[in-house]
């Protein structure tokens, strides 16, 4: 018995350690060399989101996928009910400021009809889509407040697909958005959507 | 690798065989073609030290391209509705490179006089350069998967075939070479690749000191 705290605690270590080094990194963040603070924009699955909000550079987390304490993902796109006519179609992006690690969130929100389903995705593909700030708006929430905006944002890629437990897709684009006295500018997205990360209701 | 112990290494060798051999000193100049970037040419021109041994010859190779350059558009993309969704961004790609290589000559047909067929090798360092510059509306147009300038080094080899006219205190060559790019990876997704040139050079060959 005296040696079972420590053998249990190798075990629970090499466990850890193995757990850990199956985590793997699936956002590949290339700096923008004209834009200092931000990624480049692309539509190669880097996984990123980044932008400038007053000036201050602010990304998406890393995506991480298997190890100790399973997969985490820095966006996430879903639709939802608001009311009888309308749906919300919702894409939320999770990150920090690059001087500042605290966590934030911007998110867009979409209005589209109720029978609007994930075939319709694609059609916002190409396409330049002003957000009025009142029935689609974007929401600031990277500094401890919530904030409600108008803006724009343009789908380079924008698909979903059936998969075994899902939705699977892409989208990359670049958007703009305008809090007031919050400016969001140089926004430039690129991901990936594995199941996990798309619900639509 | 550590640059200056590479060239340290390279003057160590060649220190014995400075004093056994024939001692030549090669110039020459020729036209590259990029394997790898088939839109680019370069002329290059370098000059090698020859230290011969019977029907071996070391080789210190120093060479250097004038950097060629191409033209290309990617699309850039812009969110201000006054203006279209889509322009066309001129991009200009300039790759040049420098190396420094240890080689070897072996004849494999014809004499000590005369014309003679040789086969040459190289391994050694090479420096490339590649610089992308963009002309575009740079304050509301973003460019899609854009290209940037970057440098890449490593340890390259190549080979080629060589036709020499030999006189009497001197030679005249012509050669086909071809180079792998350096053993390194580009640090960003690019539209172009490293250079792999594939050269051919004309040169003389002077004799400095007889063994």
């Amino acid at each position: 018995m005296k040696t079972a705290f420590p053998e249990n605690l190798f075990i629970f270590s090499a466990a850890l350690i193995f757990f850990h080094s199956c985590s793997k990194n699936e956002t590949r963040y290339y700096p923008d060399t004209t834009a200092s603070g931000v990624a480049i924009f692309s539509n190669k699955g880097n996984n990123v989101f980044s932008c400038l909000i007053n000036g201050r550079p602010w990304r998406t987390f890393d995506r991480k996928i298997g190890g100790w304490g399973g997969s985490s993902f820095e966006v996430s796109v879903r639709k939802e009910y608001y009311d009888s006519l309308t749906d919300m179609l919702i894409i939320s992006w999770q990150g920090y400021f690059a001087d500042d690690s605290a966590f934030g969130e911007i998110q867009l929100l979409i209005s589209v009809p109720p029978n609007f389903s994930f075939k319709d995705f694609h059609n916002f593909q190409g396409k330049r889509i002003p957000i009025d700030g009142v029935t689609s708006y974007f929401i600031n929430q990277t500094n401890f407040q919530s904030q409600q905006g108008s803006g724009a944002i343009y789908f380079n890629q924008a698909s979903l697909d059936t998969a075994a437990f899902g939705y699977q897709g892409r989208i990359s684009g670049l958007l703009e958005a305008d809090f007031n006295s919050v400016k969001l500018t140089a926004g430039r997205f690129d991901h990936m959507l594995e199941t996990g990360q798309v619900f639509f209701r | 690798m550590n640059k200056s112990f590479f060239l340290i290494i390279m003057i160590a060798i060649l220190a014995p065989f400075i004093s056994l051999s024939q001692f030549y000193v090669e110039p020459f100049a020729g036209y590259q073609k990029d394997m790898n970037n088939y839109k680019s040419s370069f002329f290059n021109s370098g000059v090698q030290a020859v230290f011969k041994m019977r029907k071996y010859e070391l080789l210190l190779q120093l060479q250097k391209n004038f950097p060629g350059s191409w033209n290309a558009v990617d699309s850039a993309f812009t969110l201000n509705t006054s203006l279209p969704l889509y322009a066309p961004a001129q991009k200009n790609i300039s790759i040049s490179f420098f190396s420094v290589a240890f080689g070897n000559r072996f004849r494999i047909v014809g004499k000590d006089t005369g014309a003679c067929l040789v086969v040459k090798l190289y391994t050694g360092l090479m420096f490339q350069k590649i610089s992308v510059k963009y002309e575009y509306d740079k304050n509301d147009y973003t460019v899609l998967n854009p290209d940037q300038s970057q440098n890449a080094d490593g340890i390259f080899v190549s080979a080629g075939l060589e036709y020499m006219w030999q006189f009497k205190k001197s030679r005249f060559f012509a050669d086909l070479n071809f180079s792998t790019p350096p053993w390194e990876n580009l640090r960003y997704p690019s539209s172009y690749n490293l250079m792999a040139p594939l050269s051919f050079n004309i040169g003389y060959s002077f004799m400095i000191s007889k063994k």
